[in-house]
């Protein structure tokens, strides 16, 4: 393995990274949602055409996260607010999600012919064939570092600070919680926010920092291989950084050697049969919180 | 009909249960008017376009009516799933794997068979396909019940497996790749196809959706097997309190849904005439979900909701052919038509998350 793989596993690593940690926060607050795969989209396609507009790509992940959340908030009125169930309402988000990036590029940027956005830079682009930095850090854009430093903070959150046990708490046993003082539905709300913008910019990433250009459902599956992390990660923060850099691995294997000996299908298939493996193996339990996906009546 | 409108789902509003599927049809056409202009192009003319290309001539009405065959089969399996209170989303996956067998199936080494004796093949593709669908979905059913795994991750899962999976199998030569072209088997047998009708979609197998509509109605509202189901859904533990074999029916339910998406799956092997890399209707198995969703979880109302959503598919075709409204306007109805849905309320779902209303308790 040279400096080059590394730098690419990274770099695929990052989408995935990012939005499985913003479903790992909601998930541990006892909300699961499938829909990530569309907050991810809408993310990629509303930060390429915030950067490709503004010309600036800090403004398209801002763009991004913005459209991930707003789409999270529709997700939290349907699950928090009307207690509907999380599943349905996901796999709605994703239609939703397909529905209006796919409308709206048409609408918007067809006319225009072949766009391209501004894209972020490496961090340092002289700096880049340092050795381990050079590709575990220089090479890399401004979203990779954020996503690579989110992994401890959201470890440290969780697992560490009060407010991270509120939240487990919520994700346990909703109704000790509310009794012990803790607002559910506020603590479910920040994290379904927090969710979208990490997932926006996830899908953002993809289209402003990977490739400057949109195509339609070019999230292609990337939020289910997040969903898949987060359970194959034990719904722990460096759980689901280890699960995103080894799917960023074989998703590697699978484009660097076209039409070899790794079947690019089976490649595929991989993190799903994985996930459904995780699932099965249960040391003491597989992790999952006790609430999970049951929504919570007062 | 009687025992459909006491079923204790439906609302108690007066009404409401015509009034409800208006207001969807409404709402529907109102939002696609409104994307429409959003998208700054003519709403009547993009409804009209819309509506010539799901109803305008024989032809459309031909693929139309094929289309909407396919999401009874599956939208009925969505409905007896979730009538169980499972959430079987797996049509994609299990239509797939479906398809494979049968495809499998066709190039093995019955091929003599199939030929000396015309009447056997199409049915034993048909029923491979059943079986396979079963086989994949019940995957997800006894991982629920042996392991705990939610089953709506698991047939998620599995819907990508199979389609990755089906996807290898037709871009390996040795396998089911035709090697003279690109990824895709080679044609079935004569004798294997569904004959069709000009260019359209249309098949000689397309009415087969309303005998296996009638049957999963009376079974459902007339038979005790299907009060068993209904009750499993509604309540859990007062089914199993009352010597309901929930888990037993459960399984069987995982089994029959599977068993329509693979059948529906094969069918369309055979219309089709070959196995592409892509299924033929691709994502109908989620837009199954809508379908059953919208039509209550009744299988009589499942008929006109497919017609719906299949005239959408088929219109969005031409409207954005014609138009320049994109075909993904589909999917934003359907992501709006489900949020409705879940928003007035289903009872499944409410006894799913342990909300049980007092009309279903009084019910199991």
């Amino acid at each position: 393995m040279n400096d080059a793989a590394f730098e690419a596993i990274l770099r695929i690593a990052t989408p995935l990274l990012l939005a499985a940690l913003g479903e790992l926060v909601l998930e541990r607050a006892g909300v699961i949602n499938i829909g990530i795969e569309g907050v991810m989209l809408s993310g990629a396609f509303f930060g390429f055409l915030a950067s490709w507009q503004s010309g600036s790509p800090l403004i398209g992940a801002a763009a991004g996260m913005l459209a991930g959340a707003a789409l999270m908030a529709v997700f939290g009125v349907i699950v928090l607010k009307f207690a509907a169930d999380q599943i349905v309402a996901g796999m709605a988000l994703n239609f939703l999600a397909l529905g209006i990036t796919g409308t709206a590029n048409l609408a918007l940027t067809q006319s225009a012919g072949r766009v391209q956005s501004a894209v972020f830079a490496p961090l340092n682009d002289a700096w880049r064939h340092a050795p381990v930095l050079g590709p575990l850090l220089f090479g890399q854009t401004a979203l990779t570092l954020t996503a690579l430093l989110l992994v401890p903070l959201i470890w440290f959150y969780l697992e560490k600070s009060e407010r991270g046990l509120e939240l487990r708490a919520v994700g346990e046993n909703p109704a000790a919680a509310e009794a012990s003082g803790v607002y559910v539905l506020l603590c479910r709300w920040k994290a379904c926010i927090a969710a979208g913008v990490l997932g926006g910019l996830g899908g953002a990433f993809l289209t402003i920092s990977q490739t400057a250009s949109y195509a339609d459902n070019c999230t292609h599956g990337r939020g289910f291989v997040a969903l898949a992390a987060v359970v194959l990660g034990r719904y722990s923060a460096w759980g689901c950084a280890a699960a995103c850099v080894f799917f960023g691995a074989s998703f590697y294997a699978r484009d660097a050697f076209p039409g070899t000996r790794v079947p690019t299908d089976l490649v595929e298939l991989l993190p799903y049969v994985l996930t459904l493996v995780a699932l099965c193996i249960k040391f003491r339990s597989n992790g999952a919180p006790a609430a999970l996906g049951k929504p919570y009546l007062r | 009909m009687n025992s459909e409108h006491r079923a204790p789902d439906s609302t108690t509003e007066p009404f409401g249960e015509y009034l409800w599927p208006a207001a969807m049809l409404l709402g529907t056409l109102l939002l696609l008017a409104l994307v429409v202009r959003l998208c700054g192009q003519n709403p009547a003319s993009a409804l009209s376009a819309l509506w010539n290309g799901a109803f305008g001539s024989i032809g459309a009405l031909a693929t139309t009516a094929a289309r909407a065959s396919v999401l009874v089969l599956y939208a009925l399996g969505v409905l007896i799933s979730f009538r169980a209170g499972v959430l079987n989303i797996g049509a994609e996956g299990q239509s797939r794997v479906g398809a494979a067998l049968a495809c499998t199936v066709a190039f093995s080494a019955l091929q003599p068979a199939f030929a000396k004796v015309p009447w056997l093949g199409i049915p034993l593709l048909l029923l491979c396909g059943a079986f396979a669908g079963a086989t994949w979905s019940l995957i997800a059913g006894i991982l629920r019940w042996w392991r705990g795994v939610p089953e709506v991750i698991a047939t998620l899962m599995l819907n990508l497996i199979g389609l990755s999976f089906v996807r290898w199998l037709v871009s390996s030569p040795d396998l089911l790749r035709d090697v003279s072209s690109f990824p895709r088997s080679p044609l079935l047998a004569d004798a294997l196809q569904l004959p069709g009708w000009g260019i359209t979609e249309f098949h000689s197998g397309v009415f087969l959706s309303l005998p296996v509509l009638i049957v999963v109605q009376l079974w459902l509202f007339k038979m005790p097997g299907g009060f068993f189901l209904r009750a499993t859904g509604l309540n859990p533990p007062a089914a199993r309190a009352n010597g309901i074999p929930v888990v037993r029916v459960q399984l069987l339910a995982f089994a029959w849904s599977g068993a329509l998406a693979g059948f529906a799956g094969a069918l369309a092997l055979l219309a089709r005439g070959r196995l592409d890399q892509d299924p033929t209707y691709p994502d109908f198995g989620y837009m199954a979900i809508a379908v059953a969703l919208v039509a209550g979880l009744r299988p009589l109302a499942v008929l006109p909701a497919a017609i719906l959503f299949a005239a959408l598919d088929a219109g969005a075709k031409a409207m954005q052919a014609t138009a320049g409204v994109s075909y993904w306007i589909v999917y934003l109805v359907q992501g709006v038509v489900i949020l409705a849905v879940l928003v007035r309320g289903v009872a499944v779902f409410r006894a799913r998350s342990g909300k049980v209303s007092a009309a279903a308790e009084a019910a199991a």
